[in-house]
């Protein structure tokens, strides 16, 4: 049996995670110039760079969809013409936005698609039909929305829908946060968020003093509501995490590829099948999971209360930049690992494959004890290896 | 300028009435982020503002997802709306809902929240149009930006209005941070919260029927710049008098209405309970720090960008990613090599070559190759094609 296809939206921090999250499975890509979106401090892409990108994933069937969900001034708004002119004609599939100034500006000088940003919050029917009104294509709602609501917000509006299926989540109305504004200088709806609902509180309550992560969120992870994201009729599902790393991007689109895909073939997906996937998903580093307010309102669980990231078994411990069959792969390392330990090749879609580093030689031929980030090496070949492959190893 | 007030308890009419405040606002536990208001004193008190010469205004500034939603639009229904001068809203489904299904009514509509471009508002302004009463700008708009956009805004015959006293709302949230942590079973937990590594301590942290607010821990004070604020146009000044003392208060900044006397505004200051601040009326540097969170060192937008450096052998080898599409690079070719610290080399390849380490006639897109190291370049340096034979 086929259902319809839900479409699977992973986060492009740069032109080689692009490439990476593509290779791995996923129907669009979302991404940032160097300018308009709000991850400041991610790699982001200058234009030459997001020319290639469009054309790699566009070879490959894959859409491309350009952040520009910053809040922006009077004088950003001088300068996105040009950028606007310059995503037409490399031939983006849409932009992303919340701001009704740029919304009006991508829509005198372009016929680039729009999509609603999250940042915009849009949460209802009724906000849906204003967003309809003004020429949006699709509403990427707020986290705040359940799939359940969000499917009637499309049938009452007609529009594309898009949630959030895995990630970090804003504890906030997204948009509606400006704790980094007033507190560090920095803006955070211009790109600038500081993530000050991640530190630790002291909260006195006049009676009785806590401790507290309060205002911390669970990451969201949706892989056992896939089906209810098909039922329901939602068009896209999104993997937030443009600063994340290559393991991330390249572990979560395979994981949640493969969960879309099966259901899709056969209109159920297995609990084992989701134990299985969800093990997947924990072997990248995350802070708990929750499902969010995907079927329920988010209760006192979806509260993280610690400090960062689980240790989590597995590490990324590099990328393969080269194979040369039947003799050796050329591997960029990223974490460091020692000769005989046991690695693991994440293919682009087949199982996973267990191999041992031995022997571990540098560029020059010389045998290395440990690899480190900022070297390459070389590793003994592995059936079915191909380029842009992604390696973990067991946590030092 | 006129000023516009909350309204929670009957009996301040009678103050509000003495002094210049032409506007109150009624908010209900139902529709208001902080309202506490039931519907018999919706429905009872708007006509007694028209009595006193204060027009009402129904505070309707909660974000909803659907089926919130749907029970506040089931609470309008019993409200009395035609009792009131205007709704203030900012949820765009409110909006669309006042718009299309209470076609008389009057709406206020809140840009508090980003809405930093003029083009922005102007938008949001055409598409109220006659239904739009005013609008509530953001206070993070800078005084030259405020004055500006007042201009355009009295132009095109729409009235405006801004906190300009009051607690500055940081962060909300529809879920319930505090009660997990609070055995009580009060509808309304409070606390103060101090954050790690911040100078800044006690937030006023509140949790009640719609989620969890934070506020800044100094309110907002304009009171200072009444004359420039009315001079640069500005419609309504928004003054939240919700704190213990406002009767105190009151009669002082009537006072300054009237006659404003500097004196004056600085023993408000005292009487006032909370610390406060001018924000961001002065000036907004919120992204000034933006610059120095990439190290501008190793930027790709200047020059023609070639690839990276992700292998260093110390005065042996350099291993380089090839990431352009649309060069080669050739033996003798020309390179600049920008290193993360802020160095430059400038040097001539003089040889390519493969994993194998064997001679390359070039190298392209996708390619990692291999040239001698040059002292100083380190991994994560960026390489630049010089445009020169």
């Amino acid at each position: 049996m086929t259902q319809r296809i839900v479409e699977l939206l992973a986060p492009a921090g740069n032109l080689e995670k692009l490439k990476v999250t593509v290779s791995y499975g996923c129907d669009a890509v979302y991404l940032g110039g160097e300018k308009f979106g709000l991850r400041s401090a991610a790699d982001n892409f200058i234009n030459s760079e997001l020319a290639e990108g469009v054309k790699f994933a566009h070879d490959r069937s894959v859409k491309v969809y350009v952040v520009l969900n910053s809040f922006l001034y009077d004088r950003d708004l001088k300068e996105l013409p040009e950028f606007l002119i310059f995503l037409e004609k490399v031939r983006v599939d849409a932009v992303i936005i919340s701001d009704l100034g740029v919304l009006k500006t991508v829509k005198e000088l372009t016929n680039i698609p729009i999509h609603l940003s999250t940042q915009a919050s849009c949460l209802n029917v009724e906000a849906g039909k204003l967003w309809k009104k003004m020429g949006v294509k699709r509403l990427i709602l707020g986290r705040e929305v359940s799939i359940a609501e969000a499917s009637k917000i499309k049938k009452a509006t007609g529009l594309e829908i898009e949630l959030f299926i895995h990630g970090s989540l804003c504890m906030a109305y997204s948009g509606n946060c400006v704790i980094s504004n007033y507190t560090m200088g920095r803006d955070s709806n211009r790109g600038g968020c500081a993530h000050n609902c991640r530190f630790e509180y002291s909260l006195d309550f006049k009676d009785k003093k806590e401790n507290s992560f309060f205002m911390s969120s669970k990451d969201l992870m949706g892989i056992a509501q896939v089906p209810e994201f098909f039922s329901h009729g939602i068009d896209s599902v999104k993997v937030e995490g443009r600063m994340k790393t290559h393991l991330y991007v390249g572990t979560i689109t395979k994981a949640y590829k493969r969960a879309i895909s099966h259901y899709e073939k056969n209109a159920s997906l297995s609990p084992a099948m989701i134990a299985e996937l969800e093990g997947e998903l924990r072997k990248v580093s995350h802070r708990d999971y929750t499902e969010g307010n995907l079927t329920k309102r988010a209760d006192e669980y979806s509260i993280f209360d610690k400090r960062e990231h689980l240790d989590v078994d597995y590490m990324f411990v590099g990328q393969v930049v080269e194979t040369k069959m039947g003799e050796h792969i050329l591997m960029e390392v990223r974490n460091p690992f020692f000769q005989n330990d046991q690695l693991e090749l994440l293919p682009f879609s087949e199982k996973e494959k267990t191999f041992k580093a031995f022997p571990l030689e540098n560029i020059l031929g010389e045998v290395v004890e440990k690899a480190h980030p900022g070297m390459l090496v070389k590793l003994p070949y592995v059936e079915g290896v191909e380029n842009l492959n992604l390696i973990r190893g067991r946590s030092l | 300028m006129k000023i516009s007030t909350y309204l929670n308890k009957l009996s301040d009419l009678a103050l509000y009435k003495k002094y210049p405040i032409s506007d109150v606002i009624l908010g209900a536990k139902e529709l208001s982020r902080t309202g506490e208001l039931t519907l018999h004193d919706l429905n009872s008190w708007p006509n007694k503002c028209w009595d006193a010469g204060i027009r009402p205004i129904l505070e309707w500034d909660v974000l909803m997802s659907e089926n919130s939603f749907n029970k506040c639009a089931e609470f309008l229904k019993h409200v009395h709306l035609n009792h009131f001068f205007a709704v203030r809203v900012q949820d765009p489904g409110a909006i669309n809902y006042i718009l299309e299904n209470y076609t008389e009514l009057k709406i206020q509509l809140v840009l508090e929240t980003g809405n930093h471009n003029f083009k922005s508002i102007e938008t949001w302004v055409q598409l109220l149009g006659k239904r739009l009463e005013r609008v509530i700008l953001s206070i993070e708009l800078p005084k030259a930006t405020l004055k500006d956009y007042l201009q355009k805004l009295n132009a095109m015959g729409v009235r405006s209005e801004i906190l300009g006293l009051g607690k500055v709302l940081l962060f909300y949230t529809p879920r319930n941070l505090l009660s997990p942590l609070w055995s009580g079973k009060e509808e309304k937990i409070e606390a103060l919260a101090t954050g790690e590594d911040t100078p800044h301590r006690n937030f006023p942290v509140m949790e009640n029927f719609h989620g969890t607010f934070m506020y800044n821990t100094k309110d907002q004070f304009l009171l200072d710049h009444l004359e420039e604020l009315s001079e640069m146009g500005l419609s309504f000044l928004r003054l939240d008098l919700r704190f213990d003392g406002y009767l105190e208060v009151l009669p002082k900044i009537g006072g300054l209405f009237k006659h404003f006397d500097s004196e004056l505004v600085q023993r408000i200051k005292k009487l006032y309970p909370r610390k406060i601040s001018k924000g961001f009326y002065k000036a907004n540097k919120t992204d000034v720090l933006f610059k120095k969170l990439k190290n501008k060192n190793i930027g790709k937008g200047q020059g023609l960008y070639l690839g990276d450096v992700i292998d260093v052998r110390k005065k042996k080898l350099m291993g380089i990613r090839f990431n352009s599409t649309n060069m080669e690079l050739h033996p003798g070719d020309y390179l600049e090599i920008r290193t993360p610290e802020g160095k430059v080399k400038n040097i001539q390849v003089k040889e390519l070559l493969d994993s194998a380490l064997s001679p390359m006639e070039k190298a392209i897109s996708g390619n990692i190759f291999f040239m001698a190291h040059v002292g100083g370049v380190s991994v994560r340096s960026r390489i630049f094609k010089e445009d020169r034979i």
